[in-house]
């Protein structure tokens, strides 16, 4: 039983490629067969954050011209044999696609995948109408900001409206220190307004623009926290229960400590 | 400004025609093969082919199906053979409704127009397909209301004929919307709205009547859209950041949170003289509706 999940927020900048690439390697490191598609046509990004731009030789628009195979577009991942890219066009945009195109690509990758996940552009125009055309299940991500929040609200009653089954939410950015001095929005601020289960909160952490840098998503990184966050997401979206939060404490010193010594391998999880 | 309803002499029963306000509605009659239709409609406007040019025009199918394919069809043959762009569409089912809005691109009423017998009114709410001088041409409608909206998102348009006059009590309409309303969705209604769950920032209720959230407001409602002063507002947990009545708008000040969650009294916004009063609800309306 396959199944495409559309990440996606509304507002820009909040993490849905970083999600994506998380959230795939860590659905292709428990085993399981994994497409991410990069929706964002003309603005791609998703191939950077996973390191495979190089290898880019036909896209997204490719496939649905017919110019080549959907086989010739994947991009098999360099660490996860399991795992594939299918890229968007950069030199076009997203009228270049129509949602019932989008709609045959996904089926197509699910006759193939256990998961197809999409990466969704910001915005809710045709991108946003492509992405969720061919989706099952929507997660949704948010950082702790009024706007983020208003977007992501508006988001969901777009989805609830394409009568995706329950999006589920994904907390990006989350600094406890901020919400413990009372300068941050609290979890249960934004599961108020929203009214959607949570599905991980995802502390801030420069590991994250380190690895988007490296081309080497975190989620590779047994130590770092942030990692550890996805790999409990993706346990959460292949049906696991009770996968607890992990902690949101910063790391503190001591700890630190440990973790270049390798005493702790998932130092403060 | 608006135009008397017209009636237009049906032609072969299959569609009845006739004008409100400039825009063109065609009942088609629900019993008529799609043939049919289509003739008539051929029928009807090659008389005076150009007549009707540049108008809109909506369509009333009543709980009528109709392929999806023919329903494009006649509204290409409108659209090229007599000029007339098709923005409306009436219709009860569902399926009907959801592809029209999406795909065709038209506006999706819920009740019908008018009956023709109805004597036309002077303050039918702008469409967002009327022309712009046609909205602004209206004073009695406050403007926040008449400004067009995407309505895309819009979950219940009745923007129908509607008798000037408040109705009696006894006949007042009520939408009952019983989940929460979030960021970009829009409710129209003539008449009074509840709401079972929050109206989110960004959400919108217009309505004709009274509103009542039975949760947290945090949205933009403009009660008494047509002019009634009368009209109030109440909520669980009243923290909307403007609040229109008739044609008063209020900005309240932020103010403690009132949470019903967390043992605070509900509140109630009405016109109290020359503005607008935010109070604890004290369990009955602060003076009787019909006394201004």
């Amino acid at each position: 039983m396959s199944e495409c999940i559309v990440i996606t927020s509304g507002k820009g900048g909040v993490g849905k490629t970083t999600t994506s690439a998380n959230l795939s390697v860590s659905l292709a490191m428990m085993g399981h067969k994994v497409a991410v598609v990069d929706a964002d046509i003309g603005l791609r990004n998703l191939d950077v954050i996973l390191g495979l731009e190089n290898r880019i030789v036909y896209d997204l628009v490719h496939v649905i011209e017919g110019e080549c195979r959907l086989k010739q577009a994947l991009i098999r991942d360099k660490r996860l044999e399991n795992l594939f890219l299918l890229p968007a066009a950069q030199t076009r945009d997203k009228s270049a696609v129509n949602p019932d195109q989008m709609r045959k690509l996904v089926e197509q990758l699910k006759a193939e995948f256990d998961y197809v996940v999409i990466d969704c552009p910001a915005g809710i125009e045709q991108g946003f109408k492509n992405s969720i055309a061919g989706a099952d299940k929507a997660i949704i991500v948010t950082t702790p900001e009024v706007s983020a929040i208003r977007d992501a609200d508006r988001i969901i009653g777009l989805v609830e409206a394409a009568e995706l089954p329950e999006p589920r939410l994904i907390i990006n950015r989350f600094r406890q220190k901020m919400v413990d001095r009372g300068d941050m929005l609290n979890k249960d601020d934004i599961l108020e307004i929203l009214a959607i289960p949570l599905i991980g909160v995802v502390p801030d952490h420069e590991d994250i623009i380190v690895s988007a840098n490296r081309g080497a998503p975190v989620a590779f990184d047994d130590t770092s926290v942030v990692g550890e966050a996805y790999r409990r997401i993706a346990r959460r979206v292949s049906g696991e229960a009770d996968v607890p939060f992990v902690a949101l404490q910063p790391v503190g010193f001591w700890e630190n400590v440990k973790r270049w010594m390798g005493l702790s391998a998932k130092a403060g999880v | 400004m608006t135009l008397p309803a017209e009636k237009i002499p049906p032609s072969g029963g299959a569609l009845l025609l006739h004008a409100l306000d400039g825009v063109l509605v065609l009942e088609l009659d629900p019993s008529a093969s799609f043939e049919a239709l289509r003739q008539a409609v051929r029928d009807t406007f090659s008389a005076s082919p150009d007549r009707f040019r540049g108008m809109d025009a909506r369509l009333d199918l009543r709980a009528r199906t109709i392929e999806l394919f023919d329903l494009r069809r006649l509204i290409h043959v409108l659209k090229d053979e007599f000029g007339v762009t098709a923005t409306g569409l009436y219709c009860t089912p569902e399926n009907l409704q959801r592809y029209a809005e999406r795909e065709l691109k038209l506006r999706i009423w819920t009740r019908r127009a008018m009956d023709l017998d109805e004597p036309p009114t002077e303050d039918e709410p702008a469409q967002p397909t009327a022309p712009a001088a046609k909205a602004e041409a209206s004073p009695a409608e406050p403007s926040p209301s008449s400004a067009p909206k995407t309505d895309d998102e819009v979950l219940e348009c009745e923007g129908d004929a509607e008798e000037a006059a408040p109705a009696e009590p006894m006949g007042r309409r009520t939408l009952c919307i019983d989940r929460g309303l979030r960021s970009g969705q829009v409710v129209r209604y003539s008449g009074d709205v509840l709401v079972y769950g929050d109206v989110n920032p960004g959400a919108e209720i217009i309505a004709v009547g009274n509103v009542h959230v039975f949760g947290a407001l945090k949205g933009t409602v403009h009660a008494g859209a047509r002019g009634d002063e009368s009209a109030i507002i109440l909520s669980f947990d009243l923290r909307a950041p403007q609040l229109r009545i008739g044609r008063k708008i209020a900005f309240p000040a932020a103010r403690p949170a009132t949470n019903v969650r967390y043992g605070h009294a509900p509140e109630i916004a009405w016109v109290n003289g020359a503005e607008i009063t935010i109070e604890p609800y004290a369990g009955r309306l602060p003076r009787n509706p019909g006394q201004s």
